[in-house]
This record gives structure tokens, sequence and C-alpha cells, in this order.
């Protein structure tokens, strides 16, 4: 399950990374078109994550205190 | 013997010349109470005592309205009181108008003394505080399963951050046996169910009720802890041994919510303004290279070349259809000058001739053109255009005779 956290805090530092690529004059357009692609991708990835997320609630089990 | 008082005299005047004194009227005494007695008339008597002294003390019914504890014997209290003289009983006492229980004040200066000690081995310092990860996956409390605390911070998680999945330790929070249990929490998700943030901490209550978040074994869990500590001691304004020590202080179970987790909507926003920027960037780079090539398309240099790759097209063709055109013509005047000359030449063939009714005459297979090349008698070929003749000459008329 490390996969979620990995996924936010991994996902928002790419895309920062993609962006600031992308900010490049120099980068050629498709290489600009496929960063492009690989943001978006990560963009949906993450509001999926956020949208289809249900609570977990777990509880100890009594370990004989009062 | 001269003069002599009698006993209401004496005890008349002590009382004047005690209760004339200001300072006696209003002061705040301390000590512990024994004998206590209460009255059916309502009165409360009382001893106040400390190690070496005694000093007898009421409260009368009116005053007991305002009593906020039960008193009993053993209790050490302060006392608001004037000192008076009981005159029938020859005796001082103190009229006490309130109490106020003195437990605290032992507990302070524990909780001072405990606070010190700890804020001097620099056990408060920031250098112990660890940071709250951004997005925990898994997130410990230590409270009580009952009560608001609990239900505020799955509420607050539920709606902020519900990608986390939230465990609960449950505690006791006040009482002799919660410091312990406290512990045995913090140590139950630094072991064996690790978490990535905790929180520990209860709902509002008196000092009393959170006396359990100033105990030294309670600190020193939470210092040893790997797990960063958010302390929610729901009161807002006084601050536990544990809120010191932890990585970071919550003022209640709902605020300790809050600060444990990057709420959704703020990540919901951070990816809006990602695509945004992704969609925007883009879009500048598309129109970017679109202009360059519109410039380009324009470009007169371009345009030069294309004009004259045009026109040298132009002229190409041109000088195509004139080839053509040259040789075209050149071909027809040959064409019509070797019809002129097949025309001649048929003109001239002798088949044509010997169409018309002439024949060729052969002796020997010899074309005789004159009759003087002949005899009589002899075997001649007359050659028409269908066949050939044999025949033998019988006579000649012309020759050497020819006039």
């Amino acid at each position: 399950m490390a996969e979620k956290k990995l996924t936010f805090e991994t996902a928002l530092n790419e895309l920062n990374d993609i962006v600031k690529k992308m900010e490049d004059e120099d980068i050629p357009l498709d290489e600009a078109l496929k960063l492009f692609g690989k943001g978006i991708e990560l963009t949906e990835k993450c509001n999926k994550i956020l949208d289809d997320a249900k609570q977990k609630i777990t509880i100890v089990e009594n370990r004989g205190n009062e | 013997m001269n003069e002599f008082f009698t006993v209401t005299q004496i005890n008349r005047y002590l009382k004047n010349i005690i209760e004339a004194e200001p300072f006696l009227s209003d002061i705040w005494l301390r000590g512990e109470i024994s004998n206590f007695k209460p009255h059916i008339s309502g009165h409360l008597y009382l001893t106040l005592k400390d190690e070496q002294s005694v000093i007898k003390a009421v409260m009368f019914k009116g005053d007991t309205f305002s009593l906020k504890v039960k008193l009993k014997d053993g209790m050490k209290v302060f006392a608001r009181c004037r000192i008076g003289v009981y005159e029938p009983g020859g005796s001082y006492q103190a009229y006490v108008k309130e109490f106020v229980a003195d437990g605290i004040g032992e507990k302070h200066l524990a909780f001072e003394e405990l606070k010190n000690r700890l804020e001097k081995q620099g056990l408060f310092d920031a250098s112990h505080k660890k940071p709250i990860p951004e997005f925990p996956e898994k997130i410990g409390v230590v409270t009580s399963a009952t009560g608001a605390a609990i239900q505020d911070i799955f509420n607050v998680l539920g709606r902020r951050y519900p990608i986390g999945e939230v465990v609960l330790y449950p505690s006791a929070v006040q009482g002799e046996g919660a410091p312990e249990e406290i512990i045995n929490g913090i140590k139950y998700f630094n072991e064996e169910c690790p978490v990535d943030v905790l929180i520990v901490g209860r709902g509002g209550g008196s000092i009393e009720d959170l006396w359990a978040f100033n105990d030294e074994g309670v600190a020193m869990a939470i210092l040893s802890s790997k797990i960063p500590v958010i302390s929610a001691v729901g009161h807002e304004t006084d601050f536990t041994i544990a809120d010191f020590v932890a990585s970071l202080r919550a003022p209640t179970p709902s605020a300790a919510a809050e600060l444990a987790a990057t709420p959704v909507s703020e990540i919901k926003g951070n990816l809006e303004y990602f695509y945004g920027k992704l969609t925007g960037i883009i879009k500048e780079k598309v129109e970017k290279c679109e202009l360059k090539v519109s410039a380009l398309a324009m470009d007169k240099t371009l345009n030069t070349i294309k004009n004259n790759l045009q026109t040298k097209r132009l002229y190409l063709a041109d000088i195509e259809n004139r080839l053509f055109g040259a040789i075209k013509n050149k071909v027809e005047l040959y064409s019509g000058q070797l019809q002129v000359a097949s025309a001649k030449l048929d003109g001239n063939s002798p088949l044509k001739i010997m169409s018309k009714g002439y024949s060729a005459v052969t002796k020997n297979n010899t074309l005789i053109k004159s009759v003087k090349n002949v005899s009589v008698g002899e075997q001649i070929d007359i050659v028409m255009t269908d066949g050939t003749l044999s025949a033998d000459i019988t006579g000649i008329k012309g020759g050497k005779n020819n006039g």
C-alpha cells in the first residue's frame, strides 16, 4: 500500500518537474507533447484515486485495558 | 486587688480589639480540614490545621451555596475568612465565606517542576519534533473509544482526507490507569502497527481531567516515539506537558485531524493548477510553432525562391512547346517533301506506265528498247503487269527507215 503514498507525493513532484521541463524554451515540440501526455495521465490518475476514496477505520482490539 | 472585670467584659474587649483590626477582616487561610461537623442547621463547623497549630472555623449556611467542592476531613483547602471572636465561648475562630480546593496547588507545583526539568534538558526543542507527513497512508489515534473526540477525528478525516486509513487504539484518558494505557497505545503504534502520524489526546475537561497528559511517562513515550505525534488535549488555553513534547500541538481533536493530513481539496487544487499549466504551456508552444510556420510562409526569401522556380518552370514549359513545335514543323515539312517525291516516283513507276497499256519487251531477260536489237524469227518476252507473253517476231517496222 506504499503505492498510494508514492502516487501523491511522487505524482505532484513529477508534475512539477514536467512543468519545469516544458517551460524550457529550447525543448522541441514533440518532446513537449510527450511530457504533456504524461502529465495529463498523472493528473487523471490522481483525481480518480481521490474521487474513489472511501475512509477506512480500524479499531484495535482491547488489550486487557479497562 | 484593685479593679476587676467580668468574663463577659474581657471577652467583649478582646472581640473589639480583634474585630477592629482590618487585616483580620478578610484573609485567605491555607490548611487541612479536620473535625468536620455539618450541623442540622445547615452551618458547617470544622477545624483548620497545619503541621503545628489549629484554628476553629465555621461556615454559615448562607455561604455554603457557593461551595464547589465537597468538604471532608483531610482535605487541603484555601479558606477565605474573617477572624472573629465568639464571646460566649471565649474563643476566636475563622468565619469562612469561601473554600477553594488546594489539591491543584500541589499538582501545579509538580507540573511546574516537571516542565522546567524537561525544558532544561532541551526536550521541548524543535530538534525533537519530527515533520508531519503531507500524505499519510495510516493515521493512528490514542484516545477514548467513547466520547466526542474520536468521533470528531473520524468525521474531520472522513471529510477532508478519506484516502488515509484511521486506526484507533482505545485508551482511558483520565483517572489512575490512563497514563499507562496512553503509553501502551503509543508503544503499539511504534512497535506493532506502524502508522505515518499519531494523534494523542482527548476532549475538553477540567484541569484534573486532563492530568494524565502531564504524566512524565506519557511525555517520555511521546518523545521517544519514532512516529510524529500531534497532541490534541482539548483545552484551549493551557498547555499540558504532552503539548510541549509533541511534534505538533493542536488545541482540539478536530484541529489535530486537520493538521494530520493535506485536505483532498488542496490536493485537487494542486492537480488543477498543474493541469492548467500543462495545457497552457502546450497551447502556447503550438501557437508559437504555427506563427513560425506562417512567418516562414510569408518570408520574402522563400517567396523569391518560389517565384524563381515558378518562372523557370514556365520558361521550361515554353521551351518544350517551342521545341516540339519546331520538330513538328520539320517533320511535316519532310513528310510533305516525302509525299511529293513519292508521288513523282510513283508517276514514273514502270508498273504505272505498264498499267496504262504499255509493256516491256525482253530478250533473254534483257530489256529491249529498240527494234534494232532484234531480228525476225527471234523469241521475245512481252512483260505485262499481270504476266508475261512469249512471242516470235514475225516482222519489224521502223529502225533505219525511221523518218
